[in-house]
């Protein structure tokens, strides 16, 4: 992607807001951009956006974008009218699910409806065994009646997914192939191309989720590319649930990949901010409804090959982001006389008290301002006026259910709110074999530098991470990502007797897949780079532990011995790590190949880390208000971030704003702006 | 931090103990041996209070954690409280003290600071094999020495290091001590973190901040449990069934139950009920008031209700020593299932006065299917063991779910076809939902499973299916579900046998069996069903057109 004077732009797409992040190299210059979202079109505003920035029609430029709009037609269940083909005997595998009730005392428990009904799931006969003998060959005969139907009923897409695909997919590939000449209007998409890993309900629901939202993203990008032609050099990529970018034409068939292409940013610019400081980083994410945590470990972002999203699992390898039901727009409310707040939100309406809209619940914004956290002259960017006495009223109300004052309901909200996000902290971080104690976190989004401190303290982490534009990171990170693609492929080989040369040979082709789709996109050839990785478990466990591979291991002339007990050493002491016991005697097996394929983008990190902001005034002047803290009123300076100095601690208790978030400094925490322009909150060494 | 008692402080740590529950439970799933555990989470985790009461849980496997406390009392009434250390684990399976068959094994950690307890943590996890007759679960067992190796309360950790002689004989009573150890492994692994978390917390409140928090958790708990029982009109409420045989006569175990509600108390009388039998599906008592309580959990409004020592305050267990539901030494007690029976006959007897909280007849029953045999490639044994899903019942919010673990249990996963058919010679010819299998009503029950299995080499099959007799119930005028069979169907034949209860019966390479189960029981009279949903039943195939026509349209 080299060229000279070309410059780049990260553009997240938000439900209300889209921020742009554009780097000028040879200026040297950063800037930050934000316009209103244009649902339920979202394109028009890249546009805005990159017109905002300034950028002209004749500059070339590389768009990096993430996006929500096919994640949000999943979740809101607005995708395509699909289908679903599967082996003969089967139909039912994708509704049936795993047959688990995960609420067991909910005696009208149901699962979410299923993406493609009954009705249109079709059978086909065809059969693969277990080890990817093809014992039948596909029946197309019965093929061409199942287009007919297709065709009726006016589906607009298809998935395929067979049984042991993942071992062969050559039955599905022929079906793929038959069905798209039949049906040249419709999307279709066999399992295989998506995903090559065993489990055939979790196989299945990610091709289905596939079939669902591409067509729907697909169209977003068409729409997209096509006002874009106005720069005339424009290059445009996409940030995929991995954390690395694709470019949009091979994301349009794939849009699992994608899905959650808007959530990942943050993590993604938590992953930049380890390359210049601290490599251990919790990220965290508060907005209106929901609060995302993820993990960089050791300056890489933490994986999860599998999880649920919207109810439904996927099988691909995605940042691991946990969410939980807490935002600014989370409900207090009392159970049996205990004080509870959310999951319920009181949503953009009525939202909160404070809006004035008719809601009368508090919700955490109310508790922030009635405590005098949010200046009340503050319109939230969005031109909506906060009034802290329905904010008050609606705490005092409340709280007299629970015979408690307004300022300690308001108190007692937020303390609650706040350990709810430590405990999904602690989720993502203890029983993962992690001790928060030894990292640092990170806060972005609207919300997150309001609460970060406290939850800081709940964990016993002694630093906080604000970084530049904190309202606008996920773009930040956008822009910095590099082109990832992953593949995998089921092994179910014990590793003391695995031939390490047949490793090598089965890795080949995969790279060499890999490989031609990144020259595609434009990648230069010596900026790709390969990561290898077994899965391995004990013999007779289900979950496996991901072992990189290095190139000593790699390497033909590598002694198998030594290479199993090099690798044996690393699975054990990882597992040791993990889980705190290893079995060192017992069998070990791989279960499951693993290749990253990483092209690196032309950005200089150098350069990219020492570009000179060009900021707006905001015209906040200092001040000071009384805000509680803990039940004690406190006198507290407001002060503009730009109005810190580099390198001088100020003592707590301070509010700083910003024009995209404010962050609240407790009175035994103080704050700093390090050298590369982060805010950093620390507790005080005698507090 | 030092506000005690409030409302706050309070909501803070109890979330704080269910969240230790969940935390260890991803432990145990993530590292467990056995794929009962890690792919079934056939297992349940609560934590106690120093007084043994129950503070939070992971109720993987709900039956089990509704038992847990009687393991933990049986331990420290042996032990004596005062001798117990922090990084004491002990171990319980004796069927008549927990409730669990001989498989489903406790085990104890204890929690302390400064000599002074913290609380306990209890998991309860099937374990893979101890020593059986047979590999497997025996199904025709006709006492208690028959269903492998007993214990009560035994030391096996002490102050973190292992009791050697205890884990030795553990492991040398198994066939698969490998399976054993790793399981325990995890066990442990989960054990330190939830002590971890608990002693923190502690730490972070002091003792008398979280008694104070602990005691508020219960008392809020138990008033909204009675505040439930009190809406319900007082009477006495009887329903009966029965479970087809006892794998040894095929006289049937007949199960009654009357329920009486008073005031804020609910008692629940098995008496009338079979007395305990020489085929094995008597169960220690604990494991019948676990059932009790499930049926409670299940009638009470809360999708996710809080459950500690505060929940179960108002209900009394009655059930006569020497009866089924509370077995008494040398009773074979390997396959408990009337408990399940029981539970359901709870909720059908309420269901005139709680129409709208009930569902018809649930799966009830863990119609388990066994393959074991050699494999032709590596020469090695190989053992699947599967409880297959069922029809949920309806109930007045609609359909009862397709194909869903039994009601005793709760996030238990189905084996995918894929990992059956690599780790076993076997190859499934179809896996789906039965037509006309949920049972008619204005709600539709949920369908069962037809599973049809060829074995790829000779092997032996264990079945056990039971509630032919008894099907899933409908209510309110609508229909039961399909009754549970197995359909073996040797190479060279076209006709079947039905066979539902046997053990290790030998069948050949290309010999076939079709499992199904039960369907859920109907809601309501199938004539007011709205015709959209009879007619989406109809294009997605659940009900036949004749059936249609027959049942739903049928003149009064």
């Amino acid at each position: 992607m080299a060229d000279e004077n070309r410059v780049f732009v990260g553009i997240d797409v938000g439900g209300t807001f889209t921020d742009l992040v554009m780097f000028d190299p040879t200026s040297r210059t950063l800037k930050t951009v934000k316009v209103p979202s244009t649902p339920p079109e979202f394109w028009p505003s890249v546009v805005a956006a990159l017109e905002a920035a300034g950028i002209e029609k004749k500059q070339p430029v590389t768009i990096l974008h993430g996006t929500t709009v096919h994640l949000n037609a999943f979740l809101e269940r607005k995708g395509v009218k699909t289908a679903l083909i599967t082996t003969a005997g089967f139909r039912d595998i994708y509704e049936m699910r795993r047959g688990n009730r995960p609420r067991p005392y909910d005696i009208h428990f149901k699962y979410p409806t299923p993406l493609v009904p009954r009705k249109h799931i079709f059978e086909i006969e065809e059969r693969t065994a277990a080890d990817g003998t093809v014992i039948k060959a596909p029946n197309l005969a019965e093929l061409n009646n199942i287009a007919e139907q297709i065709r009726a009923a006016g589906i607009q897409s298809v998935a395929i997914c067979f049984l042991h695909s993942y071992r062969n997919p050559e039955n599905e590939r022929i079906v793929e192939e038959a069905l798209k000449q039949l049906l040249p209007d419709v999307f279709v998409c066999a399992s295989f191309q998506i995903c090559r890993e065993w489990r055939e309900y979790e196989r299945t629901s990610t091709a289905v989720i596939n079939a669902y939202v591409s067509p729907i993203l697909k169209q977003y990008l068409t729409r997209l590319e096509n006002a874009l032609e106005q720069w005339s050099d424009n290059r445009l990529f996409l940030l995929q649930s991995n954390g690395g970018l694709i470019s949009a034409r091979e994301a349009k068939d794939k849009g699992i990949l994608t899905l959650l292409s808007g959530p990942v940013g943050g993590n993604v610019a938590g992953r930049m901010l380890a390359a210049t400081g601290d490599r251990n980083l919790i990220c965290i994410d508060m907005g209106g409804t929901s609060f995302e945590a993820s993990l960089v470990v050791e300056g890489a972002s933490a994986i999860r090959t599998e999880r649920e999203v919207g109810g439904f699992p996927i099988l691909a390898p995605l940042v691991d982001i946990h969410t939980i039901g807490a935002g600014g727009g989370s409900l207090a409310w009392s159970d049996g006389g205990l004080l509870r707040v959310g999951p319920q939100s009181a949503g953009a309406r009525p939202g909160p008290a404070a809006y004035g809209n008719g809601g009368t619940e508090p919700t955490v914004t109310d508790a922030n301002l009635a405590l005098g956290r949010i200046r009340d002259d503050a319109t939230l960017g969005s031109g909506l006026k906060l009034h802290r006495d329905l904010a008050r009223a609606a705490a005092a109300r409340f709280g007299s259910t629970l015979s408690l004052e307004a300022d300690s309901t308001a108190q007692g909200i937020l303390d609650v709110i706040n350990e709810q996000m430590a405990n999904a902290i602690r989720t993502i971080t203890v029983r993962r074999g992690i001790d928060p104690r030894t990292f640092s976190l990170v806060a972005y989004g609207g919300a997150g530098p309001m609460h970060a401190a406290e939850i800081a303290r709940l964990l016993g982490i002694r630093k906080v991470i604000v970084p530049q534009s904190a309202g606008a990171f996920s773009a930040w990170g956008m822009l910095q990502s590099d082109l990832i693609h992953d593949l995998a492929e089921t092994s179910a080989t014990p590793l003391n007797t695995l031939d390490w040369q047949r490793m090598r040979e089965q890795f080949a082709p995969m790279e060499a897949e890999l490989k031609a789709r990144l020259l595609g996109e434009g990648a230069a050839a010596e900026a790709i780079a390969f990561e290898h990785a077994l899965d391995i478990r004990y013999s007779g466990q289900e979950y496996a532990i991901s072992v990189p591979l290095d190139a000593s291991i790699l390497d033909p002339k590598a002694d198998p011995a030594r290479n199993y007990s090099t690798v044996r050493a690393k699975f054990d002491s990882l597992y040791e790590a993990t889980y705190g016991h290893s079995n060192p005697q017992e069998l070990a097996e791989v279960a499951t190949l693993r290749l990253r394929a990483i092209g690196k983008t032309s950005l200089d990190a150098a350069a990219f880390a020492s570009a000179s902001r060009v900021e707006e005034d905001l015209g906040f002047a200092t001040r000071t208000r009384t805000v509680l803290f803990d039940g004690t009123a406190r006198e507290t300076k407001f002060i503009a971030r730009r109005d810190l100095k580099k390198g001088e601690p100020v003592a707590g208790p301070l509010v700083v704003e910003e024009a995209t978030c404010t962050t609240i400094v407790p009175p035994d925490f103080t704050a700093t702006i390090d050298d590369h322009d982060n805010l950093v909150l620390a507790p005080r060494e005698n507090a | 931090m030092s506000r005690r008692n409030d409302p706050i402080t309070t909501e803070v740590i109890r979330n704080a103990y269910n969240a230790i529950a969940d935390d260890m439970s991803a432990v145990i799933a993530r590292s467990a041996y056995s794929p009962i555990i890690y792919e079934a989470h056939d297992y349940g985790i609560a934590i106690f209070d120093a007084k043994a009461r129950i503070l939070g849980q992971y109720a993987g496997l709900p039956l089990f954690t509704g038992g847990l406390d009687a393991g933990l009392k049986e331990t420290i009434r042996k032990y004596g409280i005062e001798n117990l250390k922090d990084g004491d684990v002990f171990t319980i399976n004796d069927t008549y003290m927990t409730g669990g068959h001989l498989n489903d094994v406790d085990v104890i950690g204890v929690v302390a600071t400064d000599g002074v307890i913290d609380g306990f943590l209890c998991l309860r996890a099937h374990w893979a094999d101890i020593g059986t007759a047979e590999p497997g679960f025996p199904v025709n067992s006709r006492n208690i020495f028959q269903e492998g190796m007993r214990w009560g309360p035994t030391k096996i950790m002490s102050q973190g290091k292992w009791v050697q002689d205890v884990i030795d004989l553990l492991c040398i009573n198994s066939r698969v001590p490998k399976t054993l150890m790793g399981d325990l492994n995890a066990m442990i692994a989960s054990l330190r973190l939830g002590g971890e978390r608990l002693k923190w917390l502690s730490q972070r409140f002091g003792r008398e901040t979280l008694d104070e928090a602990t005691n508020a958790i219960f008392e809020a708990t138990d008033s909204k449990f009675r505040a439930f029982i009190s809406s319900i009109p007082d009477g006495v409420y009887v329903a009966e069934g029965c479970s087809d045989n006892d794998g040894v006569t095929d006289d049937p175990v007949h199960v009654k139950v009357t329920v009486t509600i008073k005031g804020d108390r609910m008692q629940v009388d098995t008496t009338g009920s079979s007395k305990q039998r020489p085929g094995n599906l008597n169960t220690g008592f604990p494991n019948t008031v676990s059932a009790v309580r499930l049926a409670l959990a299940l009638l009470y409004p809360d999708a996710e209700p809080d459950i500690n020592d505060g929940s179960f305050r108002a209900i009394d267990v009655i059930a006569e020593p020497g009866s089924i539901f509370h077995a008494q030494d040398p009773a074979p007690c390997m396959r408990p299932h009337p408990v399940m029976l029981l539970l359901d006959l709870i909720i059908k007897a309420l269901a005139p006065v709680l129409p709208e909280h009930v569902a018809a007849g649930l799966p009830g029953d863990s119609w388990n299917v066994f393959i074991i045999g050699q494999h032709p490639d590596t020469g090695r044994t190989f053992m699947s063991g599967e409880s297959l899903d069922g029809g949920w019942g309806a109930s007045s919010r609609g359909d009862g779910v397709s194909c869903v673990i039994h009601s005793a249990a709760g996030d238990f996963r189905n084996i995918p076809v894929e990992t059956l058919e690599n780790r076993v010679p076997v190859r499934i010819n179809r896996m789906q939902f039965g037509v006309d299998s949920g049972g008619a009503g204005e709600f539709r029950g949920g369908q069962n499973l037809v599973k049809e299995y060829e074995l790829l080499t000779d092997a032996g099959i264990t079945l056990h299916f039971d509630r032919a007799k008894t099907p899933q119930w409908g209510l309110f005028g609508g229909e039961s579900g399909a009754s549970p069979k197995v359909t073996v169907i040797r190479a060279n034949q076209t006709e079947g046998q039905v066979i539902r209860k046997v053990e290790q019966l030998p069948l050949k390479a290309g010999d076939r069996f079709i499992a199904e189960t039960g369907g859920g029981g109907g809601y309501g009279d199938p004539r007011k069903r709205s015709p959209k949903l009879l007619q989406e039943d109809l294009l997605n195939g659940s009900v036949s057109p004749a059936a249609a026509k027959s049942v739903y349209y049928k003149q009064a």
